[in-house]
């Protein structure tokens, strides 16, 4: 499940945006056009998540051979 | 959690503000006092112009003046606004414009990006989350 939080101040002068579930730069793609939109932002932080590889396509196997493990 | 940003909002859309202030004040859109070029009334007859007015039952009204970078700010005499404890813009008429105006923004934005509005809650603290869920990619209606 992927999710953006978007949380408005009370008095409506800041928002904030959290995604989650993204795998990643697709976080940061996922953001920013809403980013934009909302006005000018002042602080942008990466999760742990960003600097994880993105899924691989739905259908393709991904493992790893005995020979690409083993280069003793 | 993957990514978090923090942005300062302005006002931009005049149908945009339109729409949530029809929202914030419980009324359709066609119903709301809502005009271009008006008065704004204030103190002791004060009066102001501005590019777009909010006009209210009571004796003071709420404007919308734009300024050189396209955004509106907003001009009304808030202790007069007080007055009517039952009006939603009673405490802060600033603040509750700039939150409903927005949360229109965000789930306009939502829409054309093709994100799905789950739920928008008001949270204890008076502020008001919304929860965008993303089906894009995750095979999600295939089958």
């Amino acid at each position: 499940m992927k999710r953006i939080l978007v949380n408005i101040s009370k008095d409506g002068s800041k928002v904030t945006v959290e995604t989650d579930g993204y795998r990643g730069a697709a976080c940061k793609e996922a953001s920013e056009a809403l980013l934009g939109a909302l006005g000018e932002t002042v602080s942008n932080k990466e999760k742990a998540e960003f600097y994880q590889d993105p899924l691989p396509p739905r259908g393709q196997h991904v493992g790893v051979s005995e020979e690409d493990g083993d280069n003793s | 959690m993957s990514h978090f940003a923090e942005v300062k909002t302005k006002i931009k859309d005049p149908a945009l503000l339109r729409k949530a202030l029809a929202n914030l004040m419980g009324t359709a859109e066609e119903e709301l006092d809502f005009s271009a070029n008006g008065t704004v009334r204030g103190y002791q007859g004060n009066t102001k112009t501005a590019d777009f007015v909010l006009g209210t039952s009571g004796s003071f009204d709420v404007g919308f003046i734009q300024q050189d970078d396209g955004s509106f700010t907003i001009v009304t005499d808030q202790w007069g606004l007080n007055k009517d404890r039952k009006s939603p813009l009673h405490g802060s008429a600033v603040g509750a414009i700039n939150c409903a105006y927005q949360s229109e923004n965000v789930k306009n934005e939502a829409a054309k990006l093709g994100l799905n509005i789950y739920e928008t809650t008001t949270l204890e603290d008076g502020s008001m989350q919304i929860e965008l869920h993303d089906y894009s990619g995750d095979g999600e209606g295939e089958f």
